[in-house]
């Protein structure tokens, strides 16, 4: 286990570690949009998004 | 602090100068006991205030929920103003709702908007003399375009220093709202007891709630119905519409060319006509998927999966990360795992972005509704309405504000079984799988994305059918009485910024979601039990894919690699794509995407590759969507219903694809055969006989006893 | 009795009366289809229903079987 390894490894944990945060954030959120991390693409009609357009 | 409510008919450019006034200041709640969000902000520039943005209503009966939560607001939380939005061409309906505003006491600040469409239709119309004959401020704008909005802030100061006018009924109504008003409960505020007498007087549903006990509005009612010899709602609402009549002739300057053939009305003429509305909306669907799957979408993605990760990324990082001495194991993680699965979902960016824009455009320009009215005679037919294709649009674009969009509807029946069918509609994150399919096995052909699309109609139709005939389902059929909005013309910045908005937004799911599913899949399909390195196939990934796959494999893609896909699919649908990238090798040669596409046409057959597609098309959406049917369903075991129904859908029809697809394409008869003919022959009865569930839970009931 | 449904395309119709009850009527007269209004069938859907009308400066669609609550002069 060399010190390149141990380096990379880490940095990959925390960009995993990162990923996980953000994952468990849009889970909370409570429109539509935050929960899918995707877009809503509603263009502002349904009334439903959080998003402003 | 002062509470302000924003209150105005659908289509009247609410939302947009809510926008205009909040900026990012928005949050989103809820408004208890309904499943209708609700929208407040800060109006930027004006000190100590908050906007409320109530639903888009037409009145203020208490017949569907938005009109409920709006009245309730205004009554029970008394805001300190309210900010009426008026569709300025469209003036005489939307007058309808500003007078009962104008009614209930609170000091009204009327938005004139869309004074551009208005002068488009000929309409000159005298703001102040508008004002002057309701008693409330009235300001011009042009939200889309921003103009206004300022002097709507400064308005916001005097408002309450201008008088609201009451408007007068005839005499004899006039009579039984002062006889109405002895009966209103005590303990009402003195500005809503005159409204209060109106409800009553109406027959408004929840007039009891405003009387005091004991008092009978019977008499009072029954003489004014035999004077007029109509309902009182009819009286009123006649004599209402007739004042209005009267304001809006004082206001303008001149009287308005009906007969003046808009924009939209030329566009109409085609869109909705009889023999070209159906084809031109299939033409325009196709259109979209040739543009962003087959033709110009595919060249970008070419590039990205043969250049960008290809040849730049995939060799760097492999290049880098052996030089620098740096543990095998981890190197395989980071550019097999890591940088291969989410390579592989990326790799279609270029396709969602013409996708997205295409989309935005059709929104924008507002064909939607044209669709519903196209549609409405189709969907009803299969027990929907036409209004159930809208929630379709939207789903197109990710399935979750699609199944939130089923509140339009107003009947539960159809609000649940939409709620439940919208997925079926491929989604922008689905869109990755079907590309991947069409892309390795059919040659990029737009024809397989299409029908995928049409294909999920058809779904939708037929689940149409067969759930309505669970009891639990049956209820009114919802009123199709539905505004059509005239069109605009797409605004190049909204697009453009929603098509970003939404690229990026795939961009930060790859990051996220999906990086952390392919890290997982990776390491469960690079390590068996004991946590030795070993080759895929002897992984404890392989192993609980080969458990359970063979539940697949009447569907032609029993290996365990393409479970495990479907599994990750869950969480998000682009995960398909991801996982099969980390197990068949994106990563693997330096012309990358050309070889995993390979490798995926040498594992599966077109047949067997378009039965996955389906499958997954079809199927429980990923969680998020699952949450939002959740939310509106209302409890888990209608959840749970809709799941397993569409679990059981998708494996029907990839079932009889497949199995009839070998029988056409080869000859050959698989003995799992049976269980496609299963499948149809429970779908045709479903479909066809008059009470199904009833007689099987008669005979279930009969074997039990 | 004639209805809206049987109203001519291109035609101005003024209403009469409206009929049905409940959440539909409403809705009708929220609208602003009223007594003493006039309307306009302008079309009809592609697959036969609904139908589209010009009432009050706006465009409107609706089922046949809602105009058939509305009976013209």
């Amino acid at each position: 286990m060399n010190l390149a390894t141990l380096a990379v490894g880490a940095v990959v944990i925390a960009v995993l570690a990162l990923a996980c945060y953000c994952i468990y954030r849009s889970m909370r959120t409570k429109s539509g949009c935050g929960s899918c991390g995707g877009c809503c693409g509603c263009g502002g009609r349904s009334g439903s998004c959080e998003k402003k357009h | 602090m002062r509470t302000i409510a924003l209150a105005g008919n659908p289509n009247c450019g609410k939302t947009t100068v809510f926008n205009k006034l909040t900026g990012s200041s928005q949050r989103t709640g809820n408004w208890p006991g309904v499943t209708i969000d609700r929208k407040e902000g800060r109006i930027r520039g004006v000190e100590n205030t908050v906007l409320v943005d109530l639903p888009g209503i037409y009145s203020l009966s208490p017949y569907s929920p938005e009109e409920i939560v709006s009245r309730d607001y205004i009554v029970n939380e008394r805001p300190d103003l309210i900010l009426n939005v008026v569709d300025a061409s469209n003036l005489e309906r939307n007058l309808y709702l500003t007078v009962q505003l104008l009614e209930m006491g609170v000091p009204v600040v009327m938005i004139l908007n869309m004074m551009d469409l208005a002068a488009a239709k000929g309409m000159s119309i005298s703001a102040a003399n508008l004002g002057r004959m309701l008693g409330c401020t009235v300001v011009e704008t042009t939200a889309s375009k921003g103009t206004g909005i300022e002097d709507v802030k400064k308005a916001l100061d005097g408002a309450a220093k201008v008088e609201p006018i009451h408007q007068t009924f005839d005499p004899s109504v006039e009579e039984a709202i002062s006889k109405a008003m002895e009966g209103i409960r005590s303990d009402l505020r003195p500005e809503l007891r005159r409204w209060a007498a109106i409800k009553v007087v109406e027959r408004d549903e929840r007039s009891s709630d405003y009387m005091k006990e004991g008092f009978d509005p019977e008499p009072i009612i029954k003489a004014l119905e035999d004077e007029y010899d109509d309902t009182t709602e009819s009286i009123i609402t006649d004599q209402r519409y007739n004042s209005i009549c009267d304001i809006v002739a004082g206001s303008l300057n001149a009287p308005i060319d009906r007969n003046k053939e808009t924009f939209s009305d030329k566009v109409d003429r085609y869109v909705t006509n009889k023999w070209l509305g159906l084809p031109i909306f299939i033409l325009i669907m196709y259109g979209v998927y040739y543009i962003a799957v087959q033709t110009i979408g595919t060249m970008g993605t070419d590039w990205v999966n043969d250049v960008f990760f290809g040849e730049w990324i995939l060799p760097a990082a492999s290049d880098w990360l052996s030089d620098a001495g740096v543990n095998e194991a981890l190197s395989g993680f980071i550019v097999d795992g890591l940088i291969g699965g989410v390579g592989a979902v990326l790799g279609f960016l270029p396709q969602m972005l013409v996708m997205f824009l295409l989309l935005a455009i059709l929104e924008e320009v507002g064909y939607m509704s044209r669709i519903a009215f196209v549609m409405d005679r189709i969907f009803r037919r299969f027990g929907l309405s036409g209004k159930s294709f809208i929630p379709v649009m939207v789903g197109m674009g990710c399935g979750v504000p699609g199944v939130m969009a089923s509140r339009t509807i107003e009947s539960d029946r159809d609000r649940r079984i939409t709620a439940m069918t919208t997925t079926f509609i491929p989604c922008s994150a689905k869109l990755p799988i079907i590309a991947l399919i069409a892309g390795a096995l059919f040659g990029g052909s737009a024809i397989i994305a299409l029908s995928s699309y049409l294909i999920g109609i058809v779904c939708i139709l037929a689940s149409g059918i067969i759930l309505k005939k669970w009891k639990s389902f049956v209820g009114e059929p919802s009123p199709f009485i539905m505004e059509l909005p005239p069109y605009h013309l797409p605004s190049v910045t909204n697009t453009v910024v929603s098509t970003l908005q939404r690229g990026w937004a795939f961009v930060k799911k790859a990051g996220t979601f999906i990086l952390v599913a392919c890290a997982l899949v990776w390491f469960l399909s690079s390590f068996n039990w004991s946590l030795e390195m070993v080759d895929a196939n002897e992984s404890m990934l392989a192993s609980i894919g080969s458990a359970v796959g063979f539940i697949f494999a009447p569907l032609g893609f029993g290996d365990w690699e393409f479970t495990v896909a479907t599994i990750t699919g869950l969480l998000a649908k682009e995960n398909v794509v991801g996982t099969l990238g980390v197990l068949f090798g994106f990563a693997e040669v330096s012309e990358a995407g050309e070889e995993f596409w390979t490798i995926l046409a040498g594992v599966l057959t077109p047949l067997a590759g378009f039965s996955f597609l389906l499958f997954n098309l079809i199927c429980a959406p990923c969680f998020a969507a699952i949450g939002a049917m959740r939310r509106e369903l209302g409890t888990w075991k209608a959840t749970g219903f809709a799941v397993a129904y569409q679990c059981l859908l998708a494996y029907a029809v990839a079932a009889i694809v497949y199995q009839f697809g070998l029988v056409i394409l080869y000859g050959t008869v698989q003995p799992a055969i049976i269980i496609a003919l299963i499948a149809l022959a429970v779908l045709a009865y479903l479909l066809i006989a008059k009470d199904p569930f009833g007689t099987m839970k008669a005979k279930v009931e009969a074997v039990t006893a | 009795m004639v209805t809206l449904k049987e109203a001519a395309f291109g035609t101005e119709v003024k209403v009469k009366r409206i009929g049905g009850e409940g959440p539909v009527r409403r809705r009708l007269m929220d609208m602003g289809i009223t007594k003493g209004c006039t309307i306009v069938v302008n079309k009809v859907a592609p697959l036969g229903d609904p139908l589209e009308v010009t009432v009050r400066g706006y465009e409107l669609s609706l089922r046949k079987s809602e105009a058939a609550l509305i009976e013209i002069e």
